[in-house]
């Protein structure tokens, strides 16, 4: 009865002093939740077994119907109440990691619409600032803001103007 | 089969000869006192047979020895030529040989890059018919050989302009401003202050360039006939002063005469920069002032000289330097390297094929 519990080769094993393995079924449910930050299943379920090692997790979940699955003999099977009422709570307890993993994932997502926002505020504040400290250099020392401009990073193409009017300019060699 | 003939470019300045070269993936930039002297056999065999290997100020080009820079002034009185005087193969000639073989330490063919002051445009073939030929210098026991193929001339506040505007590969520009504006180009030197206009898409004016005689060499000769007077008793027993100390002093207020002492000169050294600003100021008026120029461009030995000094005169928001604020007041290099930028734009657009 434990064989449909069995981990499949790609998952790797759980967070550290956690014992047994991620089941399948949540495998399958990450798997078919893949954040676009996370472009791998791997890295999707590294960070999901993570959060398996903590303390609130689904883990304890996933080990009490794995538990009750384990403990399952063909006699109870004869007494449908008892059946009914087990498959009832192994139900709400799937429901329940399903729960679990939309909101890791939305949470997820929020983490990353944060982050993009922060870069955001963080590159428009830093290009402010270097426009503040190059006016107040240009003003200041226009030496020092030609050694800034003369930075060999930039690079404007020439107009065809411009290599026209050089053209223009050379006389030629001395042997031409 | 003809070997390539590696570019040279050359400022044989009043106040200092510079120069820059590529020597395979090796770029060397140089610079030496504007003075040299002639030795006869009986005096270089004196330096040579002294030591195992002759200091690097003695040279010997094509037979005929010299001594440069202070060691120069030391074999005797150096006379200075100005202007196209200078365009001769045992002056001009000597001076490059000597820049080429401190440059490239090995023998070669050369490209000749060469600066001029724009009141010399009648005399660039003769800068570059002194410069043409076969050198042979021995220089530290070494002997080489150096044959100038080819080269052309130009402008000496072109070259300060193309530094300024232009990436180093001469390929694009560093600053879209210089396109977009009018930059009057001024280049303040030991001789000659030189001007040069550049309009939008780098147009070049011509008939802009200009050269009028002043330059920090006057300024050098005027502090040191006041500072004397000013210091008769002192001095009674000197004869020359050392024109590097007197620029020294002019720029910093203090004249350090080494084994007479420290000399505070402040206010004679302002008045001498003012004097020269002054002189330069009316150069520039002359060009029409700051409404009819985006740029204002410095360049040359006496635009840092007198920077603070020019800022207040000219009142401009955009006064632009052309040689790096690190290496002010020690090797003012922008020309040559303005002029291997103008050298790298002329081939990548084919008007060289060198």
């Amino acid at each position: 009865m434990n064989e449909p519990y069995s981990s499949p080769a790609s998952v790797p094993p759980p967070g550290k002093g956690e014992g047994g393995k991620p089941s399948r079924a949540k495998s399958q449910v990450i798997s078919a939740r893949l954040h676009p930050a996370f472009p791998t299943e791997k890295s999707a379920l590294d960070i999901f077994n993570s959060l398996l090692a903590a303390k609130y997790t689904p883990r304890a979940i996933i080990t009490d119907a794995l538990n009750r699955a384990a403990g399952l003999t063909p006699e109870m099977f004869a007494d449908q109440e008892r059946v009914n009422s087990l498959a009832y709570k192994l139900e709400q307890q799937l429901e329940d990691i399903g729960d679990l993993s939309n909101k890791i994932d939305d949470g997820i997502g929020s983490i990353n619409t944060r982050i993009e926002t922060m870069r955001e505020e963080l590159l428009t504040a830093l290009t402010d600032r270097i426009g503040d400290i190059l006016r107040s250099i240009k003003t200041s020392d226009p030496v020092a803001f030609k050694e800034f401009a003369v930075s060999d990073d930039e690079g404007l193409e020439f107009s065809a103007e411009f290599i026209a009017n050089a053209k223009k300019a050379f006389k030629g060699s001395y042997r031409k | 089969m003809p070997r390539t003939p590696l570019p040279f470019f050359f400022d044989c300045g009043n106040y200092g000869i510079k120069s820059r070269s590529s020597n395979g993936s090796i770029t060397t930039e140089d610079h030496f006192v504007h003075a040299f002297a002639q030795l006869d056999d009986g005096e270089f065999k004196r330096v040579t047979a002294q030591a195992s290997k002759p200091d690097e100020e003695y040279f010997t080009v094509n037979g005929t020895h010299y001594a440069i820079g202070n060691k120069g002034k030391r074999h005797g009185a150096f006379e200075r030529r100005y202007g196209a005087k200078r365009y001769n193969k045992d002056y001009y000639g000597v001076f490059l040989a000597i820049a080429m073989t401190r440059s490239f330490q090995r023998s070669t063919d050369v490209y000749l890059v060469g600066s001029h002051a724009p009141g010399d445009v009648d005399y660039t073939n003769d800068l570059l018919d002194a410069a043409m030929g076969d050198w042979v210098v021995g220089w530290q026991g070494s002997n080489y050989k150096f044959s100038v193929k080819d080269g052309f001339t130009y402008h000496e506040p072109l070259g300060g302009w193309a530094n300024t505007a232009f990436r180093a590969d001469g390929k694009a520009y560093a600053r879209r401003d210089m396109n977009d504006g009018v930059t009057l180009v001024l280049d303040i030197g030991g001789y000659t202050t030189d001007g040069l206009v550049i309009d939008p898409g780098g147009s070049i004016d011509y008939s802009t360039a200009n050269s009028v005689k002043v330059g920090v060499l006057n300024a050098v000769r005027d502090f040191e006939k006041n500072f004397r007077t000013q210091n008769a008793a002192l001095l009674k027993t000197v004869g020359t002063l050392n024109e590097s100390m007197i620029n020294e002093a002019i720029r910093t207020g203090i004249f350090d005469l080494r084994g007479l002492g420290k000399i505070d000169c402040a206010a004679l050294a302002q008045e001498t920069r003012q004097s020269l600003v002054n002189d330069v100021y009316g150069f520039y008026e002359s060009y029409g002032g700051a409404t009819e120029y985006n740029n204002i461009l410095l360049t040359g030995g006496g635009s840092e000289l007198l920077y603070t000094e020019l800022l207040a005169a000219i009142q401009h928001t955009t006064i632009l330097v052309a040689d790096p604020k690190q290496e002010m007041g020690k090797l003012f290099l922008s020309n040559v390297r303005g002029g291997e930028k103008w050298y790298l734009l002329q081939k990548a657009i084919g008007s060289i094929t060198a």
